[in-house]
């Protein structure tokens, strides 16, 4: 089975180094981006397992980049964890409407994130 | 020396001859002159000294997140005692004992928590507390300056120092009204009990900003039992009905039902606007008649929120009411009472279709985009 | 003849002598109220977590209204940044004023936006509105197109105003680079005064030779363009001296166009922008505060001095000549406008301190400037100039110029910041010795040249010319 690849998108650089290293840690293959126009690219040149995202990035938002991979039958199936500092009830009914797999509130606890990651690798593609 | 005393006897000669305009104006230049080469000075050493500790602190910080994400990534290793030890250890290898890296580890490990909840979270306020950081907070608290108390004070709820809670119980009675109400809310956080009897000695209005805050602290306390906010609803002071208004919505006290109708005819507007719209959050049909009533009574503001609240409840009662409301000349009615009704599904949305064919222009356009 | 040289020697020597003092005296003021401020402002909100508005249920919602004129090369990137600011509770509703290019066609492209029903509620009266806009990604609900026929800036903020559905409503331009904390710290004001707040205001910063990524401003430059660098130095005398003081004692008559949150009850109950002057944003402010003097409403106007903001700055004397022509029209329409505010105590502070300020200090400042000019030239000419005494007149204005300039500089230093580089520090300060004699005389002449336009009722529209970021 080849090497999980994972996308983190954050724009706080603190999280996106501990998230970076922890996954890193756990074996995947770990790329970032700090803003959603960087995402974009990355998600372009490669096929992700998962996508972390951050709802308030800047240049494209995080619910953008969700519905955009999740439109492309090329990108479907990756699976997208939002990650969001507001945990109201619409922010996390609107990222599960367009097509987010996972919602995580910020802040978040490391352990479960991994899990969560984890859970979203082993399912079976499409 | 004696150049200097030679050329400070000309000026002054060369003034005493000026005529009395011209010689205020070269005193204000003579000032001028000297508060400018000081301003400059300032300026330039000011410039070089924070150039330094930029400098300085940037290498530090560099050290301290690297020691820190090696910290997280190892956190839940079988023996978490030892990966903290090992920490603290690898901290102490830095100049430890200067007051300025104690300052920069203090924000950094206070932003780490900032961003991370359960078990590293707890891990981040032992390592902080290891550090011995937590006397830097009371440093603080104890500072003459009322931002630094009030940093203090929002730092030891952070990272959750309940050994402080003493010293914060002293600054509940400052004199500044916003060091009060931190302290407040952050008493009633470290020692999670539903101390919230103040809510019923205050006296002074609290402002919106400080509502804010103690809704999100209180809402993110896991309160050991949580009091009925209905009970300070009678409260003369407005700002904490609004308060518990907030709260009785957030934890979806329903009970408070019958006294948000009561409210209604507070006679604070704000008041009366909140309650109508948490009656139409809880979906509260005892109240729709109540709602009708105030209805005529009222300005168009709350008019328009009446209307939100009914399109809410949906009970299908006053479809009629709703039906008048639509041909209401103020636009805003109007548009609530078309949104109304469509929330209402099948029963209102045949009554705009049936209202549509003898409507005027512009209700016609306000029901196609409700309906489209 | 002997005489009338007399007199406007005497007129010369004392009156603009003794007026120059009283402005001096002025700014001295300005700079103590200014410091008092930022001390007040930086002591309020440093301890201030501003995460606690951002995931609130009850913060304030906001609607964005951006009227865009002519912005193709920028526009999706402008829109893509306010569509990514740290805030929940807000909409984006950018206005296009009828532009002659492809600005409509690159949103519609861009957010895949389709036309949409949409009943306008009309409250302020505007050119007719083509059509409105919506993303038909759900990811982009907040995105509110409005297409328009041109009315100018004014009208397109009437018509963002009238679509607009929050409380609040931030106006900006579409061309500027919006911090991404902007609306939380323009919010918070309005929760944290015990009165009602019907503005507040921020910063405008240069953006010329700044990097800029994406739409949003990665990192702070001093401009390679000696006049945008000078008005680097304007812009901060005029924001963090100025406007920072007239908010400490409430008597702000000017909230700058490029960023300014409003109550939009307020804003409509006025009868919300002006079309007719060029200067809408200093002539909404003095009729919102007009009205709420009449209704006896206590209210407060508030300011932040944090960089929030950054526009291109004019690189050419040209573009700058017809800004600044059309800016002292503004004002000078504003000010007639609204005349009987003068000394008229029942207005307060506003009455009796801002507007004789603005109409005595901030318009007859260049015209005395300018006639004292006129008069030296002519003095000269007949060689009745005392030197050493004119020289020291000049010295001291110069001299006290450099401190203003230089206290300036020590309060941008002392607060935000932003200039990091030394060599851009050391650049700004040599800027304030020669401002006096490149800089200034070129403000003075438009300033003079728009009243001058003014009275003879010329009506051209200074238009922008940017070359957009990138």
């Amino acid at each position: 089975m080849p090497i999980p690849k994972i996308l983190v998108i954050e724009d706080e650089e603190l999280v996106r180094k501990v998230v970076e290293f922890r996954l890193k840690k756990e074996g995947y293959d770990v790329y970032q981006a700090k803003d959603g126009g960087e995402a974009l690219e990355l998600i372009e040149q490669h096929q992700f397992d998962v996508i972390l995202v951050d709802i308030m990035i800047p240049y494209v938002g995080g619910l953008e980049i969700t519905q955009k991979v999740k439109s492309n039958p090329k990108t479907a199936s990756t699976q997208i964890i939002v990650v969001s500092a507001n945990g109201l009830e619409n922010v996390i009914l609107e990222a599960f409407a367009l097509g987010a797999d996972d919602f995580i509130a910020k802040p978040f606890n490391l352990p479960e994130l991994m899990m969560r990651v984890k859970k979203h690798i082993k399912q079976p593609v499409g | 020396m004696e150049t200097f005393s030679f050329s400070a006897t000309f000026i002054l000669g060369f003034l005493d001859e000026l005529p009395p305009r011209v010689y205020l104006a070269s005193w204000i230049l003579l000032i001028c002159l000297a508060l400018f080469c000081l301003l400059g000075i300032f300026l330039i050493s000011k410039r070089m000294i924070s150039n330094y500790m930029q400098r300085r602190d940037r290498y530090w910080n560099a050290q301290i997140v690297e020691i820190m994400t090696q910290f997280m990534v190892r956190m839940d290793n079988a023996d978490p005692a030892d990966s903290l030890r090992k920490t603290v250890h690898e901290f102490e290898q830095l100049p430890f004992k200067k007051a300025y890296i104690r300052q920069l580890l203090y924000k950094q490990v206070i932003n780490y928590h900032r961003n991370f909840t359960g078990n590293s979270a707890d891990k981040l306020r032992d390592l902080f507390r290891k550090l011995k950081l937590d006397s830097l907070t009371e440093q603080k608290l104890k500072s003459w300056d009322s931002s630094t108390k009030i940093a203090g004070i929002l730092e030891a709820a952070e990272m959750q120092l309940e050994n402080l809670s003493p010293v914060i119980e002293r600054l509940i009675h400052s004199k500044s009204s916003e060091i009060r109400i931190e302290a407040q809310t952050t008493y009633i956080y470290l020692n999670k009990h539903h101390s919230f009897h103040f809510l019923k000695e205050l006296n002074e209005p609290i402002l919106e900003w400080h509502q804010l805050i103690l809704l999100n602290l209180i809402t993110h306390i896991k309160l050991k039992e949580l009091p009925l906010f209905s009970t300070w609803l009678n409260s003369s002071n407005s700002s904490v009905v609004e308060l518990c208004l907030k709260l009785v919505l957030h934890f979806q006290q329903f009970e408070a039902q019958d006294k948000l109708i009561q409210l209604l005819e507070h006679p604070d507007v704000k008041i009366q606007s909140l309650s109508i719209k948490i009656l139409g959050e809880f979906e509260a049909v005892k109240a729709e008649e109540s709602l009708v009533e105030r209805y005529a009574l009222v300005d168009d503001k709350l008019k328009v929120e009446i209307i939100h609240a009914l399109g809410r409840i949906a009970s299908g009662k006053q479809l009629n009411f709703l039906l008048e409301a639509v041909k209401s000349p103020v636009f805003e009615i109007a548009f609530e009472a078309t949104q109304a009704l469509q929330n209402h599904g099948e029963p209102g949305i045949s009554e705009l279709r049936k209202a549509y064919l003898l409507a005027p222009t512009i209700t016609k356009e306000m029901i196609e985009q409700v309906l489209a | 003849m002997k005489i009338l040289i007399d007199y406007i020697q005497l007129f010369f020597q004392e009156f603009i002598f003794y007026y120059a003092l009283a402005v001096m005296f002025s700014y001295v003021i300005i700079a103590l109220l200014s410091a008092w401020e930022m001390r007040r402002y930086l002591h309020k909100n440093t301890p201030t977590d501003y995460r606690n508005l951002l995931v609130s249920e009850f913060a304030p919602s906001v609607s964005i209204i951006a009227p865009a004129y002519n912005e193709e090369p920028n526009i999706v990137d402008n829109v893509r940044s306010l569509l990514s600011l740290h805030y929940n509770n807000y909409e984006v509703v950018v206005v296009n004023d009828g532009s002659k290019d492809d600005t409509l066609r690159q949103l519609i492209m861009a957010f895949e936006l389709v036309k949409v029903d949409f009943a306008i509620n009309t409250r302020i009266k505007t050119e007719s509105v083509r059509g409105i806009y919506r993303s038909e990604s759900k990811a982009l609900e907040r995105l509110v197109v409005i297409d328009k026929k041109n009315g100018g800036k004014a009208d397109a903020l009437n018509a963002g105003i009238n679509v607009a559905k929050n409380d609040l409503i931030l106006c900006i331009d579409a061309d500027c680079i919006i911090e991404p904390d902007a609306v939380l710290k323009l919010v918070k004001p309005f929760m944290d005064e015990p009165v009602r707040v019907i503005g507040a205001g921020g910063v405008v910063r240069i953006a010329n030779s700044c990097e800029v990524q994406h739409g949003r401003l990665v990192k702070v430059h001093m401009p390679d363009n000696l006049l945008s660098r000078f008005q680097v130095l304007e812009y901060l005398r005029g924001f963090l001296m100025g406007r920072l003081a007239w908010s400490r004692i409430n008597g702000l008559l000017i909230v700058s166009g490029a960023l300014g949150l409003f109550d939009k009850d307020i804003v409509i109950k006025c009868g919300g922008y002006s079309t007719k002057t060029v200067g809408e944003d200093m002539e909404l402010i003095i009729r919102m505060r007009k009205y709420m003097h009449k209704h006896k409403l206590p209210y407060k106007l508030v300011y932040t001095p944090e960089p929030l903001c950054w526009t291109e700055a004019p690189a050419n004397l040209n573009v700058l000549g017809r800004q600044r022509n059309r800016w002292s029209r503004g004002t000078l329409e504003s000010l007639l406008m609204h005349k009987d505010i003068l000394f008229n105590p029942k207005y307060g502070t506003l009455g009796m301190l801002s507007f004789p300020y603005w109409l005595l200090v901030e318009w007859l400042g260049p015209i005395l400037e300018f006639i004292g000019l006129i008069i030296l030239v002519t003095l000269i000419a007949l060689g009745l100039v005392h030197w050493t005494y004119s020289l020291i007149l000049f010295a001291m204005v110069y001299a006290f110029v450099l401190v203003i300039s230089t206290l300036t500089i020590i309060y941008e230093e002392l607060s935000y910041r932003q200039y990091t580089s030394g060599r851009d520090l050391i650049k700004l300060w040599i800027l304030s010795f020669l401002e006096p004699f490149i800089y200034h005389p070129l403000i003075l002449y438009w300033e003079i040249k728009g009243n001058f336009d003014f009275l003879t009722g010329k009506k051209a529209w200074g238009k922008m010319s940017r070359n957009g970021f990138r």
